[in-house]
């Protein structure tokens, strides 16, 4: 059979099975079921694939998932983060569209304690919009700083996704993990100067909203006892990783221990919240993982009916250069962020993406950084990124799809154009991974 | 039929809850581990190959409980857009296509178990575990995953919340 036909078939049996509702994991052991016994040889393809299954998921590589995952729940559940939030927005003082700034600062803390996009995007979502929307914050300057910084958990460690990214590239976990960084702070800094910019330029945008008078102390005390501490957190997951001494997963098992101690020293853990969180990290955990064990016969069969390499040999023709191809990489996958989620992205893309990459040169670190940059972005995407969404469950009734699209735009523009930034100085996303372990 | 789908719901409940505690125990496990290795360069032996093997097992166990709650990631945008009666009748299909495309793998995992035992076959690494034994948990939870999708059919289908990362 040939190639075009075989992977016509096999992306197309995908497509339509995902847009009739069978879910993600399930489709993909549909489309494996057929593709193994047509392609793999048969009844033994098929028990090839009941193998390749269980052992795409008997990795050590992907342990962090589940234990970044645990340690974000915990602080999310013992509300930790959120007497965070209170401590940052004391010190954010005298400065146009202060909330909106608080947010971006908050969601940078919390990125950096949760791999969760969804778990960042409704913590601040839940926490700051109602008091930003009472006082008379404009709807677009409230949600677009919370859909923006919530999304930042994606790249700042701990990141699930980059593990799982850098598992399924053969990229270094610990690297990808710390590349996002330097990216991540460039995002959040672009973020305050659009809000402090739009609130200047249209300052009913943002009210005046200053804090009742308070000493030096009061306003950092809050900041001293509750977010101080948190960075021991990020210290022993980023520092023990930075200096070598622990691999991602190691660094993980450690943050969830830290987790622990920090909601025992606030009084605030509880066994039903440390339950709550373990059952929540399961379900999300097996979410991703059990997509990895369904999927990972798709890239197989693509490989063995030749339809990688022909893809590869065809692109290869058309004497593209590396960044154009990463452009056009880049448009692939903010296209399929428009309807299905991070992992399936990864799982459709990885098998062909990598090779290609690989074929043509591009460093793998420039690629690694590029995935997670444009899945973040995928995101954010009208009409349907998924934070979109995440934003409206949380919104008051009277807030439409039309105002959280008019809020995120201009935050897209600026993580497009930090992305554009990555592609010209690839040193923002390789220089952290460079350091580790010197 | 009502017994069935009790001892169904209490096993997949069960088996979440067993998921849970592996993760929970190779949380601990491993910071032991790296204190151990810190300060008396020691270490639990051959915890990296139990965690690939507890993390494979516990995927599958909460499979079927996963399903239950409506929380494997689906793309429902084509599915919501449908009126009501032409949903309910998809979603019968989808229901009944997930049921076989779950028993078929089943069978197939449960031919890999046999074929595993028949040959005696081991896993070897710092531990040696026989091969049979990574495929009990998949087998069972695809059998139950299969069954879960019967026992969608006829409920409402919901809106999912989002889900991912």
């Amino acid at each position: 059979m040939d190639w075009s036909l075989i992977l016509l078939l096999m992306l197309g049996g995908l497509v339509a099975l995902l847009a009739a509702g069978l879910p993600v994991a399930f489709a993909f052991i549909a489309v494996n079921l057929a593709g193994a016994f047509l392609i793999l040889g048969g009844e033994i393809g098929l028990v090839q694939m009941a193998r390749n299954s269980v052992q795409s998921i008997t990795s050590f590589q992907l342990t962090p998932i589940p234990l970044f995952i645990l340690m974000g729940e915990i602080l999310f559940q013992t509300r930790v983060a959120h007497r965070a939030i209170d401590a940052v927005d004391r010190v954010v003082t005298r400065i146009p569209g202060r909330l909106s700034i608080v947010t971006v600062f908050a969601g940078t803390i919390f990125a950096a304690l949760s791999g969760s996009t969804i778990a960042n995007t409704a913590m601040l979502g839940s926490t700051l919009l109602p008091s930003m929307l009472k006082r008379g914050y404009h709807p677009t300057l409230a949600m677009g700083p919370i859909m923006a910084s919530g999304a930042i958990a994606m790249l700042i460690p701990p990141s699930a996704l980059a593990v799982l990214v850098g598992s399924l590239a053969g990229i270094s976990i610990a690297g990808l993990l710390v590349a996002g960084i330097l990216p991540a702070l460039l995002l959040s800094a672009a973020f305050v100067a659009i809000i402090v910019v739009s609130s200047l330029l249209k300052p009913d945008l943002a009210p005046q909203d200053t804090l009742p008078p308070m000493s030096a102390w009061e306003r950092w005390k809050p900041f001293v006892t509750h977010v101080l501490p948190l960075s021991g957190i990020f210290v022993v997951v980023i520092g023990s990783l930075l200096a070598g001494l622990a691999t991602p997963t190691e660094s993980a098992a450690l943050g969830c221990i830290a987790a622990v101690i920090a909601g025992l020293g606030y009084r605030s853990l509880t066994v039903k919240n440390l339950s709550v969180a373990v059952m929540e990290t399961v379900k999300l955990s097996v979410m991703i993982l059990f997509i990895i064990a369904a999927s990972q016969t798709f890239s197989q069969i693509l490989s063995f009916s030749g339809a990688t390499n022909g893809l590869i040999s065809l692109i290869k023709t058309l004497d593209l250069s590396t960044v154009e191809i990463l452009l056009g990489m880049i448009l692939i996958l903010l296209f399929l962020g428009c309807f299905v989620d991070q992992v399936s992205m990864l799982m459709v893309t990885v098998p062909v993406f990598v090779p290609l990459a690989r074929a043509v040169g591009i460093d793998e670190m420039v690629l690694g950084v590029m995935y997670l940059l444009t899945m973040e972005i995928a995101l954010l995407t009208p009409p349907f990124g998924l934070l979109l969404f995440v934003m409206q469950g949380v919104a008051p009734d009277w807030i439409r799809m039309r105002h959280i699209y008019a809020a995120v735009t201009p935050f897209v523009v600026v993580k497009l154009l930090v992305l554009v930034l990555v592609l010209m100085f690839p040193a923002l996303g390789t220089w952290l991974p460079a350091q580790l372990g010197r | 039929m009502n017994g069935l789908v009790t001892i169904f719901r209490v096993a997949t409940n069960a088996l979440a809850i067993l998921a849970g505690a592996i993760l929970l125990a190779v949380a601990i496990a491993i910071s032991i581990d790296v204190t151990l290795r810190a300060c008396c360069s020691s270490a639990i032996h051959g915890l990296t190959d139990m965690t690939e093997h507890g993390i494979a097992a516990a995927t599958f166990m909460a499979a079927p409980w996963v399903l239950m709650k409506n929380a494997h990631v689906a793309v429902d945008l084509v599915t919501m857009a449908l009126p009501t009666p032409i949903r309910r009748h998809v979603a019968t299909v989808v229901n009944l296509f997930g049921a076989a495309a779950s028993a078929i793998f089943f069978w197939y995992v449960l031919q890999a178990l046999l074929t595993a035992f028949g040959r005696g076959s081991m896993v070897r690494g710092i531990i040696v575990v026989p091969e049979w034994l990574t495929f009990v948990a998949p087998s069972l939870c695809m059998l139950l995953v299969a069954f879960g999708f019967l026992l969608r059919i006829g409920q409402e289908t919901k809106t999912h919340e989002a889900a991912g990362l």
